[in-house]
């Protein structure tokens, strides 16, 4: 299914120089935090993914985590399909 | 007497049907108690004072007492400054916002007023209800009024924090992932979080719509039981809220009651905070209950999930303050520019970093990899907890692993998210959760949050059981 781009107006956030370096430093950690919800856990004697791993993950992004603040100064992303 | 600012609704109501005390005294010392801390506490962004003169001149001069059709006449109520009263600012405490007035009562607050409830003013709380300290709001920090170094918890804070100095006889909260029960825990008061769709969301400003709740925080289990008969209950206004019928709670004792242990809620706890679970359950084993121990270890991930959801869900919410529809707007040469500018003026640091990330986790090659996974996540909790509640009545965890930490003590918020790690878990299914402070004080004058937790739709006896629990065994 082809994927549909616009201009996300959601995505539209005026950032003051001082904040950007901040937030950057700030959303790289927090996503590496989000990253420990992809581990394996033990739950009653069984190892068990939280998610199945699926195929069709995209393997790459338009948007890379060190460009975020400037995505925001052109509100520009790529939104997934709705219905996949 | 005590100061009637200091009683639970249940006390007041009992004097107010005998005589042995007026509307005028309760609010003279509710209004002494305001004027007293409310400088250094900024637990109120608005105060109705000149209306409630008004209204407590009326009830003197009709002589009318609490009756079946009034019920909460000379409940004085503080309502965080999420929720909707007509006429009244509606701040959100965000810059955004500072100028909005609501057209309209939210549900909630208007069952409260048909019922006799007073409304004395809007409280403070972390910009749109993101934090877990209410240092985040646009009108100042809050402080504990049991140490005035510490915070009063959030996002709440303001409605924990009035209730703890005498402002208010109670008040309404929100609670998206233990906004309610962590400033109640913090503030050694009752907090309660209703089955979600319990309580009809409209006029509660949206953050994350799957998880939000409005819930009461009291001195008592009874006053929790009082509000939350009257805010509960189906509306046609809220497309999500359950059309179950309120029941009286069953008749609980603690012989034979079955209780869920989660041991990895007992493990990375401030000391004093293991110490007064573990006697409470001691105390409950005792009168008859039986414990039974689980291990989850799935549990220390809540909150990661909780806050991708959340996350999503508010960069959607938040869209719509683009300086067109809502409050402030930053005049620009092209909409573009507007947009842009209103935004980043009015937005705070903390609402900021959730909008970016969640449209971050939202977007295409993100999406399957943080927000589906959380999803994913939130199903297996909750048949993990399904299965669960097949096997006991209730779950018994701290409310927070720590006392109230120190203003500024959270720089990292990553370690203010960790706040919410034992309130996430039961926002993310749904279910109902009291928290209820023990009568031990474990520091400086705070006292442990017990958090009970029940199955889907258990509201009545989960506030039961932290009745008794707070009288009795903690």
């Amino acid at each position: 299914m082809e994927k549909t781009k616009y201009l996300s107006l959601l995505a539209k956030i005026k950032l003051k120089k001082e904040e950007t370096s901040k937030l950057e430093e700030e959303i790289e950690k927090i996503i590496e935090y989000f990253n420990t919800l992809r581990e394996k856990y033990e739950y009653r004697e069984k190892e068990e993914m939280v998610c199945r791993e699926r195929e069709d993950i995209p393997e790459k992004s338009d948007i890379e985590l060190k460009d975020l603040t400037s995505h925001f100064e052109n509100g520009f992303f790529i939104v997934p399909p709705m219905v996949k | 007497m005590k100061d009637p600012a200091c009683m639970s609704f249940k006390e007041i109501k009992k004097l107010l049907k005998t005589k042995k005390l007026g509307y005028r005294e309760i609010w003279e010392s509710v209004k002494r108690k305001i004027e007293e801390n409310e400088e250094y506490i900024n637990g109120y962004i608005t105060l109705f004072t000149e209306e409630v003169e008004e209204d407590v001149k009326k009830l003197d001069e009709k002589g009318e007492t609490p009756s079946e059709k009034k019920p909460l006449l000379g409940l004085f109520l503080a309502v965080k400054d999420n929720i909707a009263v007509k006429g009244k600012p509606l701040t959100c405490a965000s810059k955004i916002l500072s100028k909005y007035v609501s057209p309209y009562d939210a549900t909630a607050v208007k069952r409260l007023k048909n019922k006799g409830a007073l409304i004395v003013g809007k409280t403070n709380m972390d910009e749109f209800a993101m934090g877990s300290s209410t240092e985040y709001s646009a009108f100042g920090i809050t402080r504990n009024p049991f140490d005035k170094e510490r915070v009063p918890g959030g996002s709440s804070g303001g409605s924990a924090a009035v209730v703890a100095y005498g402002g208010a006889i109670a008040s309404l909260g929100s609670d998206t992932g233990g906004s309610v029960r962590q400033p109640a825990a913090f503030c050694n008061l009752y907090g309660f979080k209703p089955t979600y769709g319990r309580v009809s969301r409209y006029g509660l400003v949206a953050f994350a719509s799957s998880l939000d709740v409005i819930g009461p925080i009291a001195r008592s289990a009874e006053d929790i039981m009082e509000i939350y008969k009257v805010i509960a209950g189906w509306d046609e206004n809220d497309s999500t809220s359950l059309a179950y019928p309120l029941r009286e709670p069953r008749d609980l004792k603690f012989k034979g009651l079955k209780i869920g242990i989660i041991k990895e809620t007992m493990e990375e706890n401030h000391p004093k905070v293991t110490r007064v679970i573990e006697e409470t359950l001691k105390n409950i084993e005792k009168m008859g209950a039986y414990i039974k121990d689980y291990s989850l270890p799935l549990i220390k991930k809540s909150v990661a999930a909780y806050q991708l959801i959340a996350m999503a869900e508010a960069s959607s919410n938040l869209a719509r303050y683009d300086g067109v529809r809502y409050g402030l707007r930053v005049k620009k040469e092209s909409i573009e520019e507007m947009y842009k500018e209103t935004r980043g003026e009015g937005f705070g640091e903390e609402v900021k970093r959730r909008v970016m990330l969640g449209t971050f986790v939202l977007s295409s090659g993100y999406y399957d990899r943080y927000y589906a996974v959380a999803v994913s996540y939130r199903n297996r909790l909750k048949a993990i907890f399904e299965d669960i509640f097949k096997e006991v009545d209730f779950i018994i965890t701290p409310t927070s692993p720590t006392p109230p930490f120190k203003i500024g003590e959270k720089k990292d918020p990553i370690s203010m998210y960790l706040s919410d790690v034992y309130t996430a878990p039961f926002s993310l299914i749904g279910y109902p959760s009291i928290t209820v402070p023990s009568s031990q004080i474990a520091e400086n004058g705070f006292k442990v949050g017990i958090q009970i937790t029940g199955g889907w739709l258990s509201d009545e006896d989960v506030i039961k059981l932290g009745g008794l629990i707070g009288e009795s065994c903690c």
